[in-house]
């Protein structure tokens, strides 16, 4: 079994999971990107995630007190580092994030088993950041090819979270 | 050669790309966050980004 660079990351999510620190993750970002289409630039290890909640709150405190525990450092803006990996744990907010987070696909990456936005998703999830990173990333995942990509589920998710009128901004330029 | 025969190259390259393995990508990520870095230092500026693995404990 290969543990990669982001074995050891994965196990130590999936440790979290099993203490029920986290309900749920997947992963999505600019590692997700990498996944589907061409090596592109990227810092962060992005993990969507569900934090078990009280009410309306999240409170994230128990994962990151356990990370400590195990003696894992913080970085900025609350990045941990796991074996040299910038790990960065984002709540998946109601709405497309979440659905995302219940669609992931199970994959096993670097020996792990894991789960995965699925690309439909993480192109969507670009194209409502809009920030200019992401709109890179997305002429990626868009223009290859051999992305294998459900354009009818595309079509629905952008239609049922209002991203239309950004979707042709984004054709235009 | 001509313009239509370079951008099909190039779109080739792109597909052959995204297929590789994971682990191969991850290599060629570590490579692209090296390049970035040693091009910012160069320039003169600050590099603020992590070079995966360079940190690992």
């Amino acid at each position: 079994m290969s543990h990669g660079i982001l074995g050891k990351p994965l196990q130590v999510i999936n440790q979290l999971v099993a203490g029920n620190l986290l309900l749920d993750y997947a992963i999505g970002g600019g590692v997700a990107a990498l996944y589907y289409t061409e090596p592109v630039l990227t810092y962060d290890f992005d993990i969507i995630c569900r934090f078990p909640t009280q009410g309306e709150l999240i409170d994230p405190s128990p994962v990151y007190n356990k990370l400590k525990e195990l003696g894992y450092n913080f970085g900025v803006e609350d990045r941990v580092m796991i074996q040299g990996v910038p790990l960065q744990f984002i709540p998946a907010s109601h709405g497309l994030m979440e659905e995302a987070l219940d669609k992931a696909l199970p994959v096993r990456i670097c020996g792990v088993k894991t789960r995965i936005l699925r690309v439909e998703y993480l192109a969507a999830i670009m194209l409502n950041l809009y920030r200019p990173k992401d709109r890179a990333k997305l002429d990626l995942i868009i223009n290859n090819e051999s992305v294998s990509f459900d354009h009818g589920l595309f079509k629905n998710i952008l239609e049922r979270y209002g991203l239309n009128e950004k979707w042709k901004r984004f054709n235009e330029n | 050669m001509k313009t239509e025969s370079v951008s099909k190259t190039k779109k080739l390259a792109r597909q052959k790309l995204a297929a590789l393995p994971f682990d191969r990508k991850l290599d060629a990520l570590i490579s692209l966050q090296k390049t970035a870095r040693d091009m910012i230092v160069a320039s003169g500026r600050r590099f603020s980004g992590i070079v995966w693995r360079a940190t690992a404990k």
